[in-house]
């Protein structure tokens, strides 16, 4: 047998707990990214959201459906979208903020 | 050690001291679904309480990416893996002993934090219990509280740094991920873990709200609440060599300060404050004897938690009776939430995803309004619109939609701010612009 053949490649070795340099994202069984991202566009349906202002959010790197967004692309996305809404509606609120509401900060 | 009830737990459970309750408690509610992760919350806090030298790795509010990421790194999974250590295949729910509100979730026959450090033993075969101290924990390193959720959010890599790197070697499969963003703040827990593990006894509650609190005058930096908080809250400071954490912005809570709430009403701390996602609401509740909360179902906090039963504690099998609730992430498959949330995760999600006409309401008031609302109303409208929505049990429902009108309450019982739900808005698909 070689010493090639005997060599254990990086990608052959179990993940340890304990190694600092370990990759954090792995997959965890179960889940569906495009459920989730069907959850996601009725919950800002739910707050008012239009399709550009949601679709906005696909656009963002650090947003949990922008894997779906670079693998699928902004066509599948928006169709995606527009059948949610088509379903769903957004839900309109109009709020009034009485007018002795005061101090505070933020 | 002294045996008290934990109503989360469905039982009695063993704690360092007597059971005692505040007349009401600190308690808030998190919507998971809603977040993105924008860490606004987490700068609030950060600006106002931890921007000083000793303070830096300090984040009193943070938000993680689950399942991957934690601030500590793996804080939750540390603690889990040592409670099955402490008690192989044990730590199980019995849900179907639900008995009202002396156990809304069944009864958890497993081990807490303060049941298991007489069973967990080290390699020489001591017991937790002899070698450390009285709460099962850990001391987290200087590497677990290094870089909070740096790469725990980016769902993909950037598209052009395959070619960045030369555009040779191996390519990876893309995993098909889907995470959600976890908010954390002290849970101002009933049983506090920090509180039961201090030696010097310098970590309190307050009797008027349930704050819990580290007098820094008595607090000598042994660190042993950073060791035995479950979720990690309590941090130490090496410049003054005492251990800090999140104080609930108590002068915002206490409605005093002239400056901060000139109304003297409560307002909401920072990182609710702040919230762009309006995930949050926060507010007190009334506190039985028996450590139950009063009937108050007009009050969000209640309502949400014991009337609707939508939002859940954060792994309450640690058994600290944690105040901090969340509305759970609808798309997380149930087996994680159920470790995460306890048993009642899987109405929680149907209990969301098809809310009741009054939760519908209720959902339209988080984060409105700077006061903490403490009481709410439901005008009833009439109906305007319904959508089919599809349950995690695959069973579909119809969401009838009112035009409803919710009005908040602050503490002393002025209207605060009106909400009415209108006629949901149907844009017409592109392809149908002309089908009339």
């Amino acid at each position: 047998m070689s010493k090639e053949s005997n060599r254990r490649h990086g990608r052959d070795k179990e993940p340890e707990a304990d190694d600092p340099m370990e990759l954090r994202m792995v997959p965890v069984p179960g889940g569906d990214p495009v459920f989730m991202a069907t959850c996601l566009i009725e919950e800002y349906a739910r707050l008012g959201l239009d399709d550009e202002a949601i679709l906005a959010l696909f656009r963002q790197p650090i947003y949990q459906t922008h894997a779906l967004y670079e693998e699928r692309g902004e066509a599948w996305v928006r169709n995606l979208i527009r059948g949610v809404l088509a379903r769903t509606g957004r839900l309109r609120v109009s709020v009034t903020v009485l007018h002795h509401i005061g101090g505070g900060d933020g | 050690m002294a045996k008290v009830y934990n109503w989360q737990l469905g039982r009695e459970m063993l704690y360092p001291y007597e059971e005692r309750h505040s007349k009401r408690q600190f308690a808030f509610v998190f919507n998971i679904n809603r977040c993105i992760g924008c860490q606004t919350c987490t700068m609030a806090c950060k600006s106002t309480w931890t921007f000083s030298r000793g303070q830096e790795y300090m984040w009193w509010n943070n938000v993680e990416s689950k399942p991957y990421g934690g601030y500590p790194h793996f804080w939750d999974a540390k603690l889990l893996a040592m409670l099955e250590r402490a008690n192989p295949g044990g730590q199980v729910w019995n849900a179907a002993a639900v008995t009202g509100n002396r156990s809304p979730y069944g009864v958890f026959e497993g081990k807490t934090i303060f049941d298991a450090v007489s069973e967990e033993q080290n390699e020489e075969g001591e017991t937790f219990q002899e070698t450390s101290g009285r709460v099962l924990g850990y001391l987290p390193s200087d590497d677990d509280w290094d870089a909070p959720n740096i790469y725990e959010d980016t769902a993909r890599r950037p598209e052009n740094l395959h070619r960045r790197w030369g555009g040779e070697g191996a390519s990876l499969p893309a995993h098909q991920s889907w995470f959600f963003h976890l908010q954390r703040i002290c849970n101002h827990c009933t049983y506090p873990g920090c509180l039961a593990a201090c030696p010097r006894q310098a970590i309190y509650k307050r009797p008027e709200d349930g704050v819990v609190l580290i007098d820094q005058q008595r607090c000598r930096g042994y660190r042993k609440c950073v060791e035995g908080c479950p979720y990690k809250k309590s941090m130490y400071r090496g410049t003054t060599r005492t251990s800090e954490k999140c104080i609930a912005c108590y002068p915002r809570l206490e409605g005093k300060d002239d400056f901060i709430t000139p109304d003297g009403v409560p307002i909401e701390t920072r990182c609710m404050a702040a919230c762009v996602g309006k995930i949050r609401m926060q507010g007190f509740v009334r506190i039985a004897r028996d450590g139950t909360w009063e009937r108050d179902p007009d009050n969000p906090l209640y309502y949400m938690v014991k009337e609707e039963k939508i939002a859940l504690p954060l792994y309450p099998q640690f058994g600290t009776e944690p105040n901090g609730y969340y509305i759970p992430p609808r798309w997380v498959p149930m087996d994680y939430l159920v470790q995460m949330f306890g048993p009642g995760a899987a109405h929680a999600v149907e209990a969301y995803v098809c809310p009741s006409r009054r939760m519908l309401g209720l959902l339209q008031l988080f984060r409105v309004a700077q006061k903490i609302i403490a009481r709410f109303k439901l005008v009833e409208g009439k109906k305007v619109g319904e959508s089919e929505v599809s349950l995690p049990s695959g069973q579909k429902k119809t969401l009838e939609i009112f035009n409803d009108t919710v009005i908040g309450y602050d503490t002393k019982g002025r209207q605060v701010v009106q909400l009415t739900v209108e006629e949901p808005l149907f844009e017409r698909p592109q392809e149908h612009y002309n089908s009339i």
